[in-house]
């Protein structure tokens, strides 16, 4: 009996990891209906994905994806639309449960979109884009990383959106986001709609908008940097989000709460609002907030520069007693 | 003049020399909440501006940068405020930072926490001019209008660049024209040039990437003795690595993906280009070249991948592309990828 047993789920776990494979891609690879095995690699992602069964692998090399000749369209010879970009108008459409990295990381594997066409979309539930020291850099998308409404449970880790024209990563969807980097982009760094979102170990940095936006969202924050975006560098609407251990600076502001309420703990909050000169730590329209316990440039807690204060026009916070030494606050480092 | 007053005065002279080095290296902070003084510095009373702490520092010291956004602080496109770097405009290195000392220069937090930012109004964001033995590790430098980090000018020691991110310079991510210098970890994203520019003799480049510049990855050029190692070139629109008039050995790298060719040897001199990875390049052009030799003799070519195992060919592999005189020495060839890991940068 007890030896039936085992030899069943002995078979289990056999067939189970029979189940899922690994197709690689890469830049000698040769787009095919079977290619996917490592002497035989895929030569786009997109079709990589289109061989994938839920469960898969896509494992891609170094090198460049997408528009390749950097023409605007993404119909050349290798380029990411072989199977057309449908509705999803993206370089690369994750639309099954299958986990897509790279082998050597964001550093070197390039995503390029093309100034109509957004970088990838996650379209799965349960899907991941990327792995700790396995990401992936999308250039030139009108956006970098899209999850829309009603997409749960995925995973996107150790990637950079640099230079896309509106937000480096949009979601609609319940995401986990750990050691992403935005950089750069039109838009907000991190924007959450209506989203159940956790981010950890992500840097926004010098985007045009706020650093990490959340609206109406149910999100967490851990260990992540703001660092001169051209808003706020936290900033949460209507939302129950929840932000400790964060650092924003040198943002145009550095944390805002509009009609949201959830505290902000053990953080550092300095060099904010000097391109506008208001010194904006911190701000709400809410009124009786209380968030001691944070540092906010000087051991005297929050003030005139170089700490920073409450931003003009906000509603009363209690900031005190405040943390008299910074919080440091170093993400993952990804390759 | 006695003997004995002879030697006193001697002894002075020398412990005049040596007393920096006597009282122990310092460390001077600085940070966003700092406030410059000629005396700011210590962990309790950071400066606000790196340029003060040079300032303000000895030879063997180590300034250590807070996280945060140096250089025009509130971003108006000048230099001239409170906050601000004094941008080093009248003087030769017309740079935003200078380092002219043999100190230390890093950030706390690693590159994606630190910028220093030039704003495409300033020549180069950050240079090591006429310093011997210098460090500079750990930072973003962005906006630079010629280049992202210039090391120039004669030195005794080498000087060494570490761990930085060149981001979104108008001009060159790095340019090298000191001697000897040792340039490790570094990576050159999305700059209007080239990502490492060589022009030296004895430069030493390892574990460093290049992607997405608007010129070539790597570039030799008038270079004596310098070799890259350990390094990828992927994605530029260029060619990923560019040997002219110069004398370069490339090994253990891999260039990929770039708009022109994967390797280009012209002029004069002497290139190797050796254990490498070579495959997806020439895209731009539809030229499908690996390596481009126009030196007009053979080059060393010998243990590289090429996409396929049996050597340069058509697509999926690349192809050599040879001048006049220019073959290439290629066997063996390498019938499987060599890989290259770099080091995460923080």
């Amino acid at each position: 009996m007890k030896l039936t047993l085992f030899a069943a789920l002995a078979a289990l776990c056999v067939s189970h990891s029979v189940a899922a494979r690994t197709l690689n891609v890469a830049m000698n690879g040769e787009d095919g209906p079977d290619c996917g095995d490592t002497r035989e690699p895929c030569r786009t992602i997109t079709v990589a994905i289109a061989n994938a069964d839920g469960g898969d692998t896509v494992e891609v090399g170094p090198g460049l994806y997408g528009d390749l000749n950097r023409d605007g369209d993404m119909n050349d010879v290798y380029e990411e639309g072989a199977l057309g970009l449908g509705a999803c108008v993206c370089a690369v459409d994750v639309n099954k449960r299958v986990t897509v990295r790279s082998r050597d990381g964001a550093d070197v594997t390039i995503i390029e979109a093309g100034p109509a066409t957004r970088g990838v979309r996650i379209n799965a539930n349960g899907a991941t884009l990327g792995a700790t020291h396995g990401g992936f850099t999308i250039t030139g998308a009108t956006a970098g990383v899209w999850t829309p409404a009603g997409i749960e449970d995925v995973r996107v880790v150790g990637n950079t959106v640099r230079g896309a024209t509106s937000d480096g990563f949009f979601t609609e969807g319940g995401v986990r986001y750990e050691a992403n980097r935005a950089i750069r982009n039109g838009g907000m760094g991190f924007n959450s709609n209506l989203a159940e979102v956790t981010v950890q170990d992500c840097i926004a940095q010098s985007n045009a908008a706020s650093g990490f936006y959340f609206s109406q969202s149910d999100s967490r924050v851990r260990k992540s940097l703001a660092l001169a975006n051209g808003s706020f560098g936290f900033f949460t609407l209507q939302g129950a989000d929840d932000f400790s251990g964060i650092a924003s600076l040198a943002n145009q502001g550095g944390v805002y709460y509009d009609e949201s309420s959830d505290p902000l703990r053990g953080s550092s909050v300095f060099g904010n609002g000097i391109a506008n000169a208001s010194n904006c730590g911190i701000g709400t329209n809410v009124s009786g907030l209380s968030m001691p316990g944070n540092f906010w440039g000087a051991a005297t807690g929050p003030g005139a520069e170089p700490a920073d204060a409450q931003c003009p026009g906000s509603a009363d916070i209690a900031l005190t007693p405040a943390r008299k030494t910074e919080v440091k606050v170093v993400p993952k480092a990804t390759r | 003049m006695s003997q004995e007053s002879l030697v006193r005065i001697t002894l002075i002279a020398l412990w005049l020399c040596l007393a920096p080095s006597l009282a122990g290296a310092k460390t001077l902070n600085v940070a966003m909440h700092g406030a410059d003084s000629v005396t700011c510095g210590a962990s309790n009373a950071p400066c606000r501006t790196i340029g003060r702490a040079i300032a303000n520092a000895l030879t063997g010291d180590t300034v250590l940068v807070g996280p945060g956004y140096y250089g025009d602080a509130n971003q108006d496109g000048d230099f001239a405020d409170s906050q601000d770097e004094p941008a080093l405009l009248e003087q030769a290195c017309e740079c935003v930072v200078e380092i002219d000392k043999r100190i230390t220069v890093r950030s706390r937090d690693g590159a994606s926490a630190t910028v220093i930012d030039a704003r495409g109004v300033v020549r180069r964001t950050v240079a090591i001019h006429f310093a011997s033995g210098a460090t500079f590790q750990g930072f973003t430098v962005r906006g630079g209008m010629q280049s992202g980090v210039l090391v120039g000018g004669d030195t005794m020691k080498p000087n060494r660049v570490i761990g930085n991110v060149a981001d979104k310079n108008l001009g060159h991510g790095f340019e090298i024209y000191a001697d000897d210098t040792f340039v490790g970890g570094n990576r050159a994203f999305d700059n209007g040039g080239s990502g490492f520019v060589i022009e030296s003799e004895g430069a030493r480049l390892v574990g460093n990437a290049a992607s997405g510049n608007g010129e070539s990855g790597f570039v030799a050029v008038g270079a004596v003795d310098a070799r890259i190692s350990k390094s990828v070139a992927s994605g530029n629109l260029g060619t990923g690595f560019s040997v002219v008039n110069a004398d370069a050995e490339l090994d253990s790298v891999v260039t990929v993906g770039n708009g022109l060719d994967g390797v280009y040897f012209a002029g004069t001199g002497d290139g190797r280009v050796t254990r490498s990875t070579i495959m997806g390049n020439g895209h731009a052009v539809s030229s499908n070249c690996g390596v481009n030799n126009q030196m007009g003799h053979e080059i060393v070519a010998v243990g590289n991948y090429w996409g396929r195992p049996n050597g340069p060919g058509p697509d999926p592999a690349d192809d050599q592309c040879l001048g006049d005189g220019s073959p290439l020495d290629l066997d063996p060839v390498k019938r499987t990828e060599n890989k290259v890991t770099l080091s995460a940068v923080k």
